[in-house]
Formats: C-alpha cells, structure tokens, sequence
C-alpha cells in the first residue's frame, strides 16, 4: 500500500471511535489508521519509531492476556531530543520499552529480525532525504521475515499533479531489494501527486496554531493541503528449500 | 465581491484575534471575515440574517444598532428562545416575506453566516430582493455561504443563482468588487475549508450528505455588494 488517507476512511473510523472527537488534527487521522491496522494485534512484537508520547503504542502496550494470547511487547526508538516540537524526555508507559537511537544508526540495541511490526506516525518526513536509505533499512534488518512496516508520513500537496522528491524517495527507499519487502497491496500513488477533494487533510485551524512557531512554511501552509501518505510494506517469509519435505514429516 | 475564503486571509484574521482559535469549523472563519469587515464599526444600523445566538451581534451591539432578522425556529442545531442579547432586537422572520415591521431602506449594513446556502432554491431571488429592499442607499450587505466543491471545474447551479439573484437590476446592488468566481469553480489547495474532523462531527447533525462530504471539500464564498 502506498496511497492517500480518505475522508471516508476518516468517517470509519471516527465511528469505530478511533478518533479522539475533540481533536483536529491531521495526527489524530494518521494514528487511526496504524490503530485499524492493528486492532487484533496481541502478543504481538512492534517497534515505533519515532514514537513521542507514543499515544498508539501506549494503547497496544495496555492489551491484557485475551483468549491465549500473550501482550504485546512494545518497544520504541526515539532519541527524545525534543525534535519537531516532540517531548524531550521518554514518557513512563507501562509496557514499553525505549530505546534511544534513530533508524539509520542501526543500534545493537534492537535485535534484528525480532519485530511483526515497526511503524511510524509523521514521522519520517522530518527524515532528511539522503538518509531515508539507511533509516528504512535499519527499519528492515528490525522486521522477521512476514513482519510488516507500517508508516504514515505528512505531505504538502498542490492543485496540479506533479512529481514530489519525498514521494520518490519513500518509494525507492522502500522498494531497494537488498531489504527484501514488498508492497502489501499494489500502490495507488503513481509518479506525479495532487490533491483530491477525497483526501483527509490537516485542518485550516491547526494549520493557522502552526505559524507561531513555525513561520517560515506559513506560505506552504497557505497555498497547499497537509496529507497523509500510508505506507504498509511486508518483508516477505524466505522459502525453504525443504520446507515440503519437513512439514511431510 | 464575490470570491471563496483564502487561507492566507485566514491566516491573517488568526493573528487579528478574529478567529476562535480553539474552534475547527468553518464557521468561526466565517465570522472572523465579518469581524474584520465590521467589527470596528460605529452607530450603524445592521441586521443580521438566521444569527441565531449570534457571536457577532454580541459583539457589535454595544456600538451600533443591532437587529437579529431569525425565526429561531431550532434549525440546524440553532437557539428556538431569543437568546436575548443585550442590546439586539430580534424580528422572527424570514428574508423573502417582506416583512412590513422591517422597513425600506432601513439599515447601513445586513450579513449573514452560514445561512444563504440553506435557503430554498426558489426562494433565492425573493430572500435578496428583500434584503436589498432593507439597505440604505451605500449599505453593504455581506454574505458567507458554504458550497461543497469538486476537484474539477463545475458549473455549480447555486452559485450561479446566487449571483444571477444579486445582479437582477431592481434590486440595485452593485459588486463591492469586482467578481472572481467565474462560470465553472473548482477546489482550490489555498481555499479555506470545514476541517474534517467537523464534516465527521456534522454527520449525525444534517443526516444524507455523507458522500458530499468525504467526496469533496466545505469552502466558504464570500459575497459582498453595495446599494446604490
């Protein structure tokens, strides 16, 4: 999957009370989306990355034991630096365990090949492009083969179709085959982007609450809207050679 | 003028103090153009269309003389009891009636905020003309108007009855400014819209729109023409 987050996806989910109804903003959407994909997750190994006050992680760390299955163990990789107005201090969550390294330092920390799941939420677009080679590879070396990469990443888009840099970048990123995933459905986003009246956005007023401290994308903010891309790739199951004969046993 | 909110504008009523800054809906931009419009004025005479317990008369009426033309009949999640503003006369009546208790050419200024686009199709020309019929020569009536818009240009009906309603020459309205919405209209990314998390909120509000809304994008035009 690499697509859009839709309004009518939104609506799901508001419905599903996903969403906190008081808020605005375009976090609340993205953090929706990874919770749907892991509504059913238990005894589950995920990794955030990234993950600040860890709002979803909190709640996928909080599952009891439920029909068998174990919790799910929680881990998180963030430096905590306080970065793109993040909290400068990991969070006391019951449950999860921070790690303070970032994807692309490939930390002996994180045992390889241990996680069903890393994802991330706004995230990796404050990833600088040269690094996103190194930061979804190291997301890679983290994921067991069938494990998945879930990532929702924040875009400005325009009126006309064209070509995003960030848009490519994810993509080729992701798709470089010495990571061995695949998409998990094929992509809706193609080569050029715009902006469809379908798509969910940021709000104008959260937005507008972004200019004080931030006020060198106002123009940005004023003549674009903020996306959400979503990003699921799988890191496929490696074929044994004698798999057949060893389930014939 | 006759032209969709842009978020440049909205932006700039942001740091005006004109916008609800704990708000999200499109509404509270609505008000904030009118704020700017009118906020700073003195010892008129304006009326406001479908207020309902208007944040704007409250805010003028210590200044001016206000009038709240609302049937208060509990649309749209409205007040059904005057909501008894200090200083604002309610008049429970709807813009096309011709009301007699409102006289000609009575006030300096008439607006409305979110309220034209629930006015019945074949009753636009008569809600204007009656509007027309309230303003002073020089008055200045604004309207903020929700449409629901398409990613490619449309001839939208509702925003040619608008128009074809206010340039009727009885009424003797001219543009405030020269009009930008031309014969198609079509989303623009600069445009203001109702956040989505709103649009989510408003479906248990106004049920069977629900395909508009996650379809296409709640902006806001604003009208403004002078009587001559």
């Amino acid at each position: 999957m690499y697509d859009f987050i839709g309004k009518h996806e939104l609506f799901e989910w508001w419905d599903a009370g996903y969403i906190d109804h008081t808020s605005r903003d375009l976090k609340s959407i993205q953090d929706a989306w990874i919770y749907a994909q892991l509504v059913e997750a238990r005894g589950l190994r995920i990794c955030e990355v990234g993950g600040g006050a860890c709002r979803v992680l909190a709640r996928l760390a909080e599952r009891r034991r439920w029909m068998g299955r174990a919790r799910n163990e929680c881990w998180n990789a963030d430096r905590y630096e306080g970065d793109a107005n993040g909290p400068a201090q990991a969070p006391k969550i019951r449950g999860v365990r921070h790690v303070k390294a970032n994807m692309g330092e490939f930390s002996r920390e994180f045992p390889a090949g241990h996680f069903d799941v890393v994802f991330s939420i706004s995230v990796l677009e404050h990833v600088p492009i040269d690094r996103l080679g190194d930061c979804f590879a190291d997301m890679a070396r983290l994921l067991r083969p069938g494990g998945r990469m879930l990532h929702a990443i924040d875009l400005y888009i325009d009126d006309e179709p064209r070509r995003s840099a960030q848009v490519d970048a994810y993509r080729s990123a992701a798709l470089d085959p010495k990571l061995g995933l695949a998409w998990i459905v094929p992509p809706a986003i193609g080569e050029e982007v715009r902006f469809r009246c379908a798509y969910a956005s940021n709000s104008d007023h959260e937005l507008a609450s972004w200019n004080a401290s931030g006020p060198s994308l106002r123009d940005r903010r004023a003549g674009a809207q903020s996306c959400s891309i979503v990003m699921a790739l799988i890191k496929p199951e490696n074929p044994q050679p004698d798999e057949s004969s060893a389930r014939a046993v | 003028m006759y032209d969709f909110t842009r978020k440049r504008q909205m932006f700039d009523w942001w740091d005006a103090g004109f916008v609800d800054t704990k708000a999200r809906n499109l509404k509270s931009v609505q008000d904030a153009w009118i704020m700017a419009e009118l906020g700073q004025s003195k010892g008129l005479s304006i009326a406001e269309i479908g207020g309902g317990d208007s944040r704007l008369l409250r805010h003028l009426a210590p200044n001016n003389n206000c009038v709240n033309i609302d049937k208060l009949e509990g649309f749209g999640k409205g007040p059904k009891q005057d909501p008894n503003i200090p200083g604002v006369r309610t008049v429970r009546s709807y813009m096309g009636e011709f009301d007699e208790s409102l006289e000609d050419g009575s006030f300096d200024a008439i607006f409305s905020i979110s309220v034209i686009e629930h006015v019945p199709d074949e009753m636009i020309n008569d809600c204007f003309a009656d509007m027309a019929r309230l303003l002073k020569p020089g008055g200045r009536m604004l309207q903020a108007i929700d449409i629901y818009l398409y990613d490619e240009p449309t001839v939208m009906p509702r925003i040619d009855a608008y128009r074809a309603a206010v340039t009727n020459p009885e009424l003797g309205l001219q543009w405030a400014k020269e009009p930008v919405i031309g014969e198609k209209t079509r989303f623009h990314t600069d445009y203001v819209t109702n956040s989505d998390h709103q649009l989510a909120y408003a479906r248990r509000l106004f049920k069977g729109i629900d395909e508009k809304r996650a379809t296409m994008q709640a902006c806001n035009i604003m009208m403004e023409l002078i009587k001559q």
